[in-house]
Formats: C-alpha cells, structure tokens, sequence
C-alpha cells in the first residue's frame, strides 16, 4: 500500500516537472520566434529598473573589483602583460604602416565608387558598465537608450575598432552583443583584395574567423578588415574590424579560412561610440559626400606607373 | 515539507536578494574572468531541504526571475532550474542524514551539472553561447564557489524554510 503510495507520488511529480519543462519550451519559443512582444517589453523594464542600481555599484565597486580580479586573475595578468609588451613593440614597427593602410583603405572605397560614410555617421557616447550578470552570453551594458536615438542593431565601436552591435535597447539603456559572441556575423571586406567574406565570432578571448574568402585570393598575414556595408546590413562599410593574423586554405571547399585579431581591446572597456546608423534610409544620416577631388586624387595614384 | 505563506515570503525574500546581488555586486567580483551564479546555487541549495516537485517549482520561478535579466532566450534558465531543483529534491533523502559538508559538496556538483545542461540547451536550438574549454573554467568557477556559499547560505535559507536543527553540525 505504502510502495503504490509511493510510485503514485512519483508519478505526480514527475508529470509535473514535465508540465514546468513543457511551459519553459514554449516560453523559449516564443521568445526566440518573436521579436518586441511582451518579452521583450518586461526585460527592457527590469533592464531600466535596474541601470541605475548598477551603474551606482559599479562606479563603487569598480575599484575593489579590480584588485579582486588582480588576486583571482594573477597568471591572467602576467600573460596579458606580456602580451602588451609584445603588442607594443609590434605597433611601435608598424606605426609606418598606418598612413599606408588608410589610403589603401581610401582607394578601396573610392574605387569601388563607394562613399566613405563612416566619418559622417552620427555618434552617441555612452558609458560601458562592464558587469556581466551571466557568463553564457557576455553583454556589455551601455547608460544610454531609445531616448539617445539608439537602436537594436546599431554598429558600437572605440577608437580602435569595431566591438560589437546593441543587441536589446531599452528607454535608458542598452546592451552589446560582442563581435567575438559565437552568434555574431558581420560582412567583411579585405583591404587588399577587396574580396568580401562573412567574420564570425569564436567565443571569449578567441579571435574572429573570416569565411567565403576564395582560394585564389591574395590574402596576407596583418592585412586589414573591415565591414563590407553590403546593402541592408546594419553597419556601414568602412568600419575596421581587425588584422589577419593566420591564413589556412581549404582545398576541399575551396576556400581559405582566415584568422582576423579585433583591433579594439574587449576587456576594460570605459566608454564606447554608438554609430547611429540606419541602414533601411535611403539618405539617412550622410551629410556630404567624399569629395571628388579624392577620388580623381586616388584614381590618379592608381594609374601612375 | 509545506510552503506557509510565511515560508513562500521569507524564500521569496532571499530569492530577491540573491538576485539584486547577482545583478550589482557579483559581477564585479569575478573568479578568472567568470561571473559566480548565486541564484543556481541558492536554487541548488533550497533544492536539498525540499521535495523534488517543489524544488523543481522553486527552481522554475527563480529561473524565469534571472531570465528577465539575461540576453539568452527566455525560459532557458527557468528549464535549467526546474531540473536542477527537481534533481536536487531527489537527492535530498539521500542526503538528509549527512554533514553540512558533504551537503555543499553536492551543490558543487549539481551547480557544474546544471552549466553543462544551459550550454547543452543552448546548443539544441543553435546557440553556442560557450566554448568547451570555456565550459569547463564555468563549471569549475561554479563548483569551487558554490561550497564556501553554500555553507554561508545554509543557515539563511533553514530559517527560511523554518527549519529549526543545527546549521553547521550535521544537518538531521
């Protein structure tokens, strides 16, 4: 009597974690299949609910959280350390290549007829408050809003590079998806060649991985890459992404899958620039044009002997 | 045993709390480069005092509390927590006679399982959200922090329960 009371119990819990496992399936599809419902709506409010709160523990424990990360991270740093070193002395022998791979970058656009709309794209700064709540999908936390004009979808970048895109907005604040997110694709275009191929994000600490680039293709070891803006893509061409650092062919698909190290540092993050840009405007945010005297000046360069 | 509503306030209470300092505190203090979940293991750890139906449903709400929070899609944490609160509520006979110890012990352990069951749904539906290398330091940062707090929580989350035997000693 006690062994049938027993399994019965059983059986009713069971059917009933089965009923919480069946609810929590069709929340996530829903969630996933449905963008701006009421989702969407309830995080954008806990997300506002809860920014001031974070920015106000963040701006406290950022100190103490640093010398935390210090102790708990020791062998992290020194490998970091190292690698500042290295990267310095690397900077320090390329500093000559910088103006070469801007007018490299110049012609490129000017060449494919293209309008150099980075530089006349609006911005918005915002603040980074760089406090991960989960570690399975690190966003970074901007202070600024829709209210700032800011938009799911919009391009983030320092003054080094490329970051990420906002991933969700709310009235007051808005978070990052990384470009180094394993669900983060932008379209890219090599400097050198001019090829186009698709970088895609690897995971925390790893570098990106650029596919579609074709076997043929020249594609060389500290070359440039930077977003192709292909049509209807939330970021314009221009942008740079980062540099190639390993190249290995893939006879079988015929293609190359290369290596591309992001040129903006993801870690320690202040302060961030949203590009406002809208991809869907048929003159959205240009307030001029690239002048045609650089155009005919590249177009001249390119065919002197 | 029953939720009272005194019961049901006081874990409501503590679930809250656990959750505005996941939110502020926690991430500033991060182990490795990796955030500690203190709702997963408070889940965890409430999960061992009740029967697997409550922990399950005890996991669930909390879940869909730290969902509204997360970037990843919603109901995936409320789906990890359900389980996990449901295996931790079987166990929890297993474990009635034993020391606080081996109690947190057994946090650690159902705290790592519990990260590999999230990136292992994530990767269902085509979310790769973890490398498996990153899922390995996940699971260890979780396991290694959940023994230290569980032992801090056990009291907090006996008197929630209204539990009255000693917290540090064995624990029935």
């Amino acid at each position: 009597m006690l062994g049938h009371s027993t399994s019965r119990r059983s059986r009713s819990s069971k059917f009933r974690l089965g009923l919480l496992v069946f609810t929590s399936l069709v929340l996530i599809t829903i969630d996933v299949r449905t963008e701006g419902g009421a989702i969407d709506t309830a995080r954008g409010f806990v997300l506002d609910a809860l920014g001031p709160l974070r920015s106000n523990t963040s701006r406290i424990l950022e100190p103490v959280g640093g010398a935390w990360e210090a102790v708990t991270s020791y062998d992290d740093l020194e490998a970091r350390n190292a690698l500042l070193r290295a990267k310095i002395a690397e900077l320090q022998s390329s500093v000559l290549e910088v103006g070469e791979i801007e007018r490299e970058r110049k012609s490129l656009l000017a060449l494919l007829g293209a309008r150099d709309r980075v530089a006349q794209v609006g911005r918005r700064t915002a603040r980074v408050i760089d406090a991960p709540i989960s570690n399975y999908r690190r966003t970074l936390e901007l202070d600024k809003g829709s209210r700032d004009g800011i938009a799911v979808g919009m391009p983030v970048e320092t003054g080094a590079g490329v970051i990420g895109r906002i991933s969700n907005v709310s009235v007051t604040r808005s978070q990052v998806e990384l470009l180094t997110d394993p669900n983060f694709d932008v379209g890219v275009r090599m400097a050198r060649s001019g090829d186009d191929g698709i970088a895609s994000g690897r995971g925390r600490n790893s570098d990106l991985e650029v596919s579609f680039i074709e076997l043929d293709t020249v594609v060389i070891p500290g070359e440039t890459v930077v977003t192709s803006g292909f049509q209807g893509s939330t970021f314009p061409e221009g942008l740079l992404i980062g540099t190639v650092v390993d190249v290995v062919p893939n006879a079988v698909q015929g293609t190359q899958r290369i290596t591309v190290h992001p040129a903006a540092d993801l870690d320690r993050l202040r302060w961030v620039q949203v590009l406002l840009f809208y991809p869907d405007a048929p003159e959205p945010v240009i307030v001029d044009r690239v002048p045609q005297d650089d155009v005919a000046d590249v177009e001249s360069e390119g065919s002197a002997p | 045993m029953k939720f009272g509503a005194n019961v049901a306030g006081r874990l409501g209470a503590l679930f809250v709390t656990a959750f505005v300092i996941q939110v502020s505190v926690v991430p500033h203090f991060r182990m490795g480069g990796y955030v500690i979940d203190l709702p997963l293991i408070l889940v965890v750890l409430v999960g061992l005092y009740l029967t697997p139906q409550r922990g399950a449903f005890v996991g669930f709400l909390a879940g869909l509390v730290v969902d509204l929070a997360l970037q990843t899609p919603f109901g995936m944490t409320a789906l990890t927590f359900s389980l996990i609160g449901f295996t931790a509520g079987s166990v929890s006979l297993h474990l009635a006679e034993r020391h606080a110890i081996t109690r947190s012990l057994a946090v650690a352990l159902l705290g790592a399982t519990a990260t590999a069951l999230f990136a292992g749904f994530g990767a269902l539906i085509g979310l790769e959200y973890v490398t498996r290398r990153e899922l390995g330091a996940i699971a260890l940062v979780t396991a290694a922090a959940a023994v230290p707090i569980a032992l801090l929580l056990s009291p907090l989350v006996r008197w929630s329960l209204a539990l009255r035997f000693p917290a540090f000693a064995s624990d029935q």
